[in-house]
């Protein structure tokens, strides 16, 4: 016959009125038996179990370590901002890796077919992840976010850097593929003017298809150029920067301009 | 074990199951509710942080009782609490727990009935315990050359019982 | 600064739907319901009172501020509690990684501040346990309850719940009425539900609102009354009422015109709500 513990053994016990064997027996027990153990956290009420387990909490709720955040604050971002961008959907690793895999392709690639592929692929990083960040339908907690206090343009435009920044970052090795330090950077006006298009077209349609918008939009623009022009790469060299860097600026106008609108939902 | 991989919710699976024996055998040892719960969140942490250290010998439950015991001694050794010690009515035990004693868990822990309590304390905290005679010392507030002694005068009387 | 929420003249109209029309209304401290069929535009005013929707006309006032100037509007929503119809989550994040997240989307900057009130509300709604699980494994139920913490953040001075007991079973909605009931500092509480029990058990202030009016504006006593004298107890089915069906011990209710052999029964909120709501509305579950 095996023994175990009754729950007035266990009351006993908690009140000091057990004997010292059957107390012994009763600690030693516990050490080897779940279901016995299950029976004596019953003798303690659960208000002091959750107020203990209150005090461990904070260390453990800590949420994930994440690198990024740390990195964040290093460079000064505010401690919660910086948990904001870290917890953006599309600067997590799984999407961040999927975008570093293509651009490495399209960057190798670049040795046979010229920079072009990767060049018409990069701006495109940071459109895709807005899109993915937020937006109604896909981001599903946009209405709460709407509702708060740092919600609508505040949000977006923390978020839209947090996504701009993570492109660019990861499309820094595959850029090494290239051959030519140029080609590294001259996409880079046109990735800002990509963002900020799909931005300001996302006021006036769903997000989901600003991002379809500004993707054929810029790959029918670059195909164009490169058809008419004389030179090679014509849509990224020279004169086609100041057009970007124009195009910037007064996309940030615009975008000042239709702020309020990342003020409330889209109706039904 | 689950914690190694840091998942909160381990965590708070583990303290759902042991939290409550621990509670209650750390109160026999130290009437005072606040000192107990704050051992028993710095044992919990402990766990949290030590997990990786846990090979697997012996029973969870031992493992989490040795962090959490050594926990109190060091309570005790930094700040002298009043109500340490082992809380007990005196009950006597029946013939029947006895015998129940000794089915279980062997003679000695049945013989150790027929001691005195000072030598009980003595072996509870070495032998049951699982502690040092330096911590036992700490944990029984004696001298460490007090357990010794103690510990051999029980010995002796165990093996003159057990004979 | 009156802590109210005030209505003027306010409408919204989507395409060709009037999804409401000139509404007044005022709505002040405790427990106000706001009944009536889907598609009444009960959303809409909740979304309004969210500040994530603007009136096409009129003019709304909450907490004394004006929510189409842009520095109110943030200090409203420092304010405000907002559990949507259909609240979504990141489903990765455990429970207390979201609430987190809306804690600070709700600017309380302070790591240790933000985490104990994380703690308070999951203890609120009794997620506490939870709070490791990522939110994908959780049920239904479970993700409304988490959608109502977020929402209690903070203590807000105003809260706006849409549909909150949808899809909770009997018991959940109780445990969701003891929360309501006992949130300190008695905020602005608008319920908006298509389930007349949570409104009578709860709320000290009905609002029946369909296509877009509201047909009624009182206690849930004085709903009860609307219908005094026009439900009845019968024998058979009838045709001649607006609405009867078959009760639990086989007798027939009628609300409306009684069938013969019909006898007067005291009113309940359902009968009103059927008398108020007319067609636009099927029998309450």
């Amino acid at each position: 016959m095996t023994w175990h513990v009754s729950p007035e053994l266990v009351a006993s016990y908690r009140d000091s009125a057990s004997s010292d064997a059957a107390s012994h027996s009763l600690e030693l027990h516990l050490v080897e038996c779940e279901p016995c153990r299950r029976i004596a956290a019953g003798a303690v009420e659960s208000d002091r179990r959750d107020r203990i387990w209150a005090g461990i909490s904070e260390t453990v709720d800590m949420p994930k370590a994440r690198w990024l955040e740390e990195a964040l604050r290093r460079f000064g971002v505010n401690a919660h901002i910086a948990r904001l961008i870290a917890m953006t959907p599309s600067v997590q690793p799984s999407w961040l890796l999927a975008v570093a895999t293509i651009l490495a392709l399209a960057a190798v690639a670049a040795s046979s077919l010229g920079p072009i592929p990767f060049l018409v692929v990069a701006p495109l990083v940071p459109v895709v992840g807005v899109a993915i960040a937020f937006g109604h339908p896909i981001d599903p907690v946009h209405e709460i976010g709407v509702a708060s206090p740092t919600g609508g343009f505040r949000l977006v435009l923390i978020r839209a850097s947090a996504v701009l920044m993570a492109s660019i970052a990861i499309s820094v090795l595959p850029g090494l593929f290239l051959r030519e330090f140029r080609w590294m950077v001259v996409w880079l006006l046109p990735a800002l003017v990509c963002t900020l298009l799909v931005l300001v077209i996302s006021t006036f349609t769903h997000l989901s298809t600003a991002a379809v918008v500004v993707s054929l939009l810029w790959v029918a623009g670059v195909t164009a150029t490169e058809l008419a022009a004389s030179t090679p790469v014509a849509s990224f060299v020279g004169p086609a920067q100041l057009i970007f860097a124009g195009a910037v600026l007064g996309l940030l106008a615009l975008l000042l301009w239709r702020r309020t609108s990342f003020e409330r939902i889209a109706g039904r | 074990m689950l914690i190694a991989d840091r998942s909160g919710e381990a965590l708070r699976e583990l303290y759902e199951r042991h939290v409550g024996w621990l509670v209650l055998r750390l109160m026999r040892r130290c009437s005072d509710r606040e000192v107990v719960d704050e051992v028993v969140q710095d044992t919990f942490m402990g766990v949290w942080r030590n997990a990786a250290g846990f090979r697997g010998e012996g029973p969870v439950a031992a493992w989490i009782w040795g962090i959490g015991i050594r926990r109190l001694v060091e309570r005790f050794r930094r700040r002298p609490v009043p109500t340490r010690g082992w809380d007990s009515s005196g009950a006597q035990s029946s013939a029947e727990e006895m015998v129940l004693l000794g089915v279980e868990h062997g003679d000695l822990a049945a013989a150790m009935d027929g001691l005195s309590p000072e030598l009980r304390a003595v072996l509870r905290a070495t032998v049951l315990d699982g502690l040092t005679t330096r911590e036992a010392a700490v944990l029984l507030g004696i001298p460490q050359g007090t357990v010794k002694s103690r510990m051999r005068r029980a010995r002796r009387e165990l093996r003159e019982a057990l004979a | 600064m009156s802590g109210n929420v005030e209505l003027v003249g306010v409408g919204k109209r989507y395409g060709s739907v009037q999804a409401l029309g000139q509404i007044d209304l005022t709505v002040e401290r405790g427990i106000t319901g706001l009944l009536g069929p889907n598609g009444a535009g009960k959303t809409t005013m909740l979304r309004m009172m969210a500040t994530v929707l603007a009136p096409d006309t009129g003019s709304i006032a909450l907490l004394g501020r004006d929510p189409s100037r842009a520095e109110d509007r943030v200090e409203i929503r420092r304010r405000l509690g907002y559990m949507p119809q259909e609240p979504g989550f990141y489903r990765n994040f455990t429970v207390f990684e979201f609430v987190d997240y809306v804690a600070i989307l709700k600017q309380v900057t302070v790591r240790k501040q933000r985490h104990d009130q994380v703690r308070e509300v999951l203890g609120m709604v009794e997620l506490t346990s939870l709070a490791h699980r990522k939110i994908r494994t959780l049920s239904g139920g479970l993700r409304r309850r988490l959608a109502l913490a977020q929402a209690l953040l903070d203590h807000p001075e105003m809260l706006l719940l849409d549909e909150p007991t949808a899809g909770l079973d009997p018991e959940q909605r109780l445990r969701f009425r003891e929360v309501v009931s006992q949130l300190p500092k008695r905020p602005i509480v608008l319920l908006s539900t298509h389930q007349t029990e949570d409104v009578a058990a709860l709320c000290e202030r009905v609002i029946v609102l369909v296509e877009g009016n509201i047909r009624f504006d009182g206690t849930p006593e004085a709903m009860s009354g609307i219908a005094q004298g026009r439900v009845w107890i019968a024998p058979e089915p009838g045709d001649e009422a607006m609405l009867s069906w078959r009760t639990g011990d086989g007798k027939y209710r009628h609300v409306g015109e009684p069938p013969p052999h019909a006898a007067l029964v005291e009113p309940t909120i359902d009968d009103a709500y059927l008398l108020l709501a007319g067609d636009g509305v099927g029998i309450s579950t």
